[in-house]
């Protein structure tokens, strides 16, 4: 209980610190200015980049008019681009206000060369595109894909000015934060785990909750922090410990398919603690909840993950 | 039949709607001139006739006096049919793929019940008949309609016998009958012009009325009603072999090379089936339209269905900007449309664009028949996708949802989708015919036990063997991974985690409402992979595949990992399913499909033989 209320505090602290650094980025300097001259560099250096970049764009036509659901995925095609496709995909992401660059006729095909292209470009974690995602996010943009991808990419540099910048955008409005929300998970920090631990705990509406498990599923998921990409491995134990205290919690508190959806996060971070946290909270547990958790821990004991 | 002393009750109508009835009919029901019987005679005689319509209320494909019990309701064990007469028997629609020639409302609005004639003798099986039995000695002044009132009024035409021909008169619901109709008997032919769609406007349902009253009595009504009910619209499950696939043509290499690698495919099956290519610029057969059918007993047929198939158009409203409202390969329903082949399209504007995908019709499968806790469901039931109901915005066409719920005879099982970026049930679920005490069984995607495999793997030095060798993405990118790299993907783990417990969510689903049994699951190992909107198969997902028979399926290759000289996730799927006695036909579609994010049962569609069990023996 003691432990619970001092991270409780921390994370408070840590989002209030990060809202404010949020807020002194967002200040007069758009951070765009370094990314505007290095692509004014890269234009010097490797024109050929930015024609290679312009002649991959047609086929988004092409994956489009092929594609099963709503949305092509177009990110591999940029990859393949290399290095050299970074600055050139800047480019059109922060710097083509006017719609100048040509773009595919449809619209799903416009939706999927943003999207593809924020994918390839945050796939390259690098740390000097935070003024983009930024800039992205509290820009126009309202298309769903398109902001979470950025949201995504913002999500994946996994440093703490990403976290901070994250959690201060997570407080937007409707859909705009709900988009950032959904992709906080990506990024496998600590200090997000605390924030969305915390946002759980203040019981939101369904779809909120529903959201916030999933991203706590995310920054939780144990095949994903078995992978050497985990940044930050030190921090595992207390990640998984963190998302699954939240969601036993918040468990406790739903029904129905939002409950599910939080079973399914618990079996997806599946800590260490997880059972002990089940039992623990069965002992003060009146029927029939308390046989509801018993289901519960032996659905974690069983875990299909395993 | 005579009406029972209760019934005889002259039922009480307003003389101004009658005659307005028979004047809108623009027939002369009283033959005013050929009534020779005197004035007084009329007034006085006894007026006692013999009310009687009949239909094949006991489903045999003749209407007789076997048919008299109980016409007045419809059960599972009585009670006569009718179908929704949308098919162009006569070819005579017109029909363009290009939307500018024509519109999809135009297309739309064309087909045999659109306009009041019998197209052709085959048109005249579409019709249910009835018949109004004799009445010997009706005199001159007794007249007679045969109508349907109600909410079905709308929905149904009335075609009268007249010598060889029928015809329908000026009001479609409404036939007039004179003195010497009634002394003759009339043979009636009803269709519906319309399929139902919302309960609420028509339940499916037609009450038809036999009235006979005396000319100068109007409003002593003497009546016998039939119940009919219209033919839901019933999809096919995959117990039955298939009888036409359909797979668009694309003109480009690839697409040729499959759909001759699938026709050989279909005739090495030793099924008689029918192949049929559609030009349309649209990879996915599976999603843009689904053959159904509806059915009632065949005139004359001693238990046999007159069926006509019906092509539903997928709900997929268009969100680009464009001339038409709807995926324009839908169209094809059009095409398709002629002689017992109907075409049915249903959708409500201004849903999500995200939402779309839900719409296609690879997200609504069939479970195949079973019996669970004493309730049989001996069509099966719809599987359909759907994201939770939190989530509003993401749902299925409400309207199309409420036309397949009004079909009643395939009640809709729903499991969560929404995690998927295509978000279709056929991507992770499939059914296929088995000789067990169910008669099927289920294939379930199991990216956790696709891991586990690879982990082995890895264990016995296989780390740095590949996967999907010489295989490319589009535009010539290599596609090939090691074990080790694969394994180590966070992106590929996480994404395939997550899909792991949903489709074990939705086997959970599965079992709850089938009763499945371990044994009766095969499961199909594959991993996911992140895509915009969600998670997609990363290797081609075999559970994606077409079920042509009861001994062959045709499946995506997996390319995958190969050991010893076999690929070890193409050796599973086969002794899977080599005890129920199913052979796997491999085939290449990973350029075609799998990097557009389908596989073959998405790329592919399929009529089926009818089953040879009715819908209306269904009890719904």
């Amino acid at each position: 209980m003691i432990r619970a209320l001092t991270w409780s505090m921390g994370a408070a602290l840590l989002l209030t610190l990060s809202a404010s650094s949020a807020r002194a980025q967002t200040g007069t300097d758009d951070g765009l200015g370094a990314l505007r001259e290095e692509v004014a560099r890269a234009r010097k250096e490797t024109p050929e980049a930015f024609v290679r970049l312009e002649a991959v764009i047609p086929q988004v036509t092409v994956l489009d008019a092929r594609k099963r659901g709503t949305l092509a995925a177009a990110a591999a095609l940029f990859r393949d681009l290399g290095a050299q496709a970074l600055w050139p995909m800047v480019e059109r992401l922060a710097f083509d206000d006017a719609g100048q660059a040509p773009q595919p006729v449809r619209d799903s095909a416009k939706l999927a060369l943003q999207v593809g292209m924020v994918e390839a470009t945050g796939d390259l974690r690098d740390a000097r595109l935070l003024p983009l995602w930024k800039s992205l996010l509290e820009g126009s943009e309202t298309r769903r894909p398109a902001r979470r991808a950025a949201a995504t990419a913002l999500a994946k540099l996994e440093s703490p000015e990403a976290a901070a910048l994250l959690i201060a955008l997570s407080h937007q409005e409707g859909s705009r934060g709900e988009t950032v929300r959904e992709a906080m998970g990506r990024c496998r920090r600590l200090v997000m785990a605390q924030a969305l631990a915390e946002a759980l705990a203040l019981n939101p509406a369904p779809s909120e909750t529903r959201r916030l498990a999933v991203a706590l599923g995310d920054v939780g998921s144990f095949w994903a922090w078995k992978t050497s990409q985990s940044k930050s491995r030190e921090e595992e134990g207390a990640v998984r410990r963190v998302a699954a205290e939240a969601l036993v919690g918040a468990w406790m508190k739903q029904t129905g398919d939002i409950q599910q959806a939080i079973t399914q996060a618990l079996l997806r971070v599946d800590a260490p603690e997880t059972v002990s946290l089940i039992q623990a909270m069965r002992t003060r547990t009146e029927e029939p909840r308390r046989a509801a958790l018993e289901d519960l821990e032996q659905r974690m004991l069983h875990n299909p993950l395993r | 039949m005579s009406p029972p002393p209760d019934m005889r009750v002259p039922a009480r109508a307003s003389l101004g709607v009658l005659l307005s009835l028979m004047l809108l009919s623009g027939c002369d029901a009283f033959d005013w001139n050929s009534d020779t019987s005197g004035t007084s005679d009329r007034l006085t005689a006894p007026f006692e006739p013999h009310v009687n319509l009949l239909a094949d209320v006991n489903r045999d494909g003749t209407v007789n006096a076997a048919d008299e019990t109980d016409e007045e309701l419809w059960t599972a064990e009585r009670g006569a049919i009718f179908l929704a007469n949308i098919d162009d028997d006569q070819k005579r629609c017109a029909f363009s793929m290009s939307p500018s020639a024509m519109s999809d409302d135009a297309l739309e609005a064309c087909n045999d019940a659109a306009d009041s004639e019998i197209n052709g003798d085959e048109d005249l099986w579409d019709l249910a008949r009835l018949r109004v039995e004799r009445w010997a000695e009706a005199p001159d002044y007794a007249v007679g309609t045969v109508s349907v009132g109600g909410p079905a009024s709308e929905k149904v035409r009335l075609f009268k016998q007249i010598g060889d021909e029928f015809f329908s008169f000026r009001i479609p619901n409404l036939l007039p009958l004179s003195a010497k109709d009634l002394r003759e008997g009339v043979s009636i032919a009803l269709e519906a012009k319309d399929i139902v769609r919302d309960p609420d406007l028509w339940d499916g349902y037609a009450d038809v009325v036999l009235t006979i009253y005396h000319v100068d009595r109007p409003t002593e009504r003497f009546q016998d009603t039939v119940r009919l009910r219209v033919a839901p619209v019933v999809m096919f499950h995959h117990l039955t072999p298939v009888r036409n696939v359909y797979v668009s043509r694309l003109d480009d290499e690839d697409s040729s090379r499959f759909r001759q690698e699938l026709g050989g495919a279909l005739a090495e099956s030793g099924e008689p089936t029918a192949f049929s290519e559609f030009a349309v610029d649209d990879l996915w057969a599976q999603d843009y339209f689904e053959p159904a059918y509806m059915s009632m007993p065949r005139l004359g047929g001693r238990g046999a269905q007159h069926v006509i198939q019906v092509n539903y158009r997928a709900a997929n409203a268009n969100w680009n900007s464009s001339r038409i409202p709807l995926r324009e390969a839908g169209r094809i329903v059009y095409w398709l449309r002629g002689r017992d082949q109907a075409a049915v399209s249903q959708y409500q504007p201004g849903l999500s664009a995200e939402s779309q995908t839900l719409n296609s019709l690879g997200n609504t499968e069939v479970i195949p028949p079973y019996e669970k806790d004493g309730v049989k469901y001996p069509l099966g039931r719809l599987l359909r996708g759907r994201g939770p109901s939190s989530e509003p915005d993401f749902q299925p066409d409400p309207s199309f949802t409420k036309m397949l719920d009004a079909q009643a005879v395939q009640p809709v099982v729903y499991l969560d989708t929404s995690w998927l970026a295509v978000a279709h049930v056929d991507e992770t679920i499939s059914f296929l015919p088995a000789n067990t005490p169910r008669g099927w069984i289920a294939l379930v995607a199991d990216p956790a036990q696709a891991r586990r495999m690879l982990m082995k793997a890895l264990e016995e030095g296989h780390g740095e063997s590949k996967l999907f060798e010489d295989r490319r993405w589009l535009y010539d990118r290599p596609a090939e991974v090691t074990v080790s790299a694969l394994l180590d993907h966070a992106g590929v783990m996480d994404t395939s985690a997550r899909a792991a417990l949903e489709i074990d969510e939705q086997l959970r689903i599965l079992r709850a409402e089938t009763g499945l049994t371990d044994d009766e699951i095969v499961r199909v190992p594959f991993l996911f992979q992140s895509a915009p909107n969600g998670a997609t198969a990363l290797q081609p997902g075999t559970v994606n595949l077409l079920s042509v028979s009861r001994s062959m399926v045709i499946a995506p290759d997996p390319h995958g990992l190969v050991i010893d000289g076999k690929d070890i996730f193409k050796a599973q799927l086969e002794e899977a399913l080599a005890p129920h006695g199913i052979r796997v036909h491999w085939t290449d579609t990973w350029d075609l499909y799998h990097v557009g994010g389908g596989e073959i049962h998405c790329a592919t569609n399929s009529a089926r033989d009818v089953p040879s069990a009715k819908w209306w023996e269904s009890g719904r």
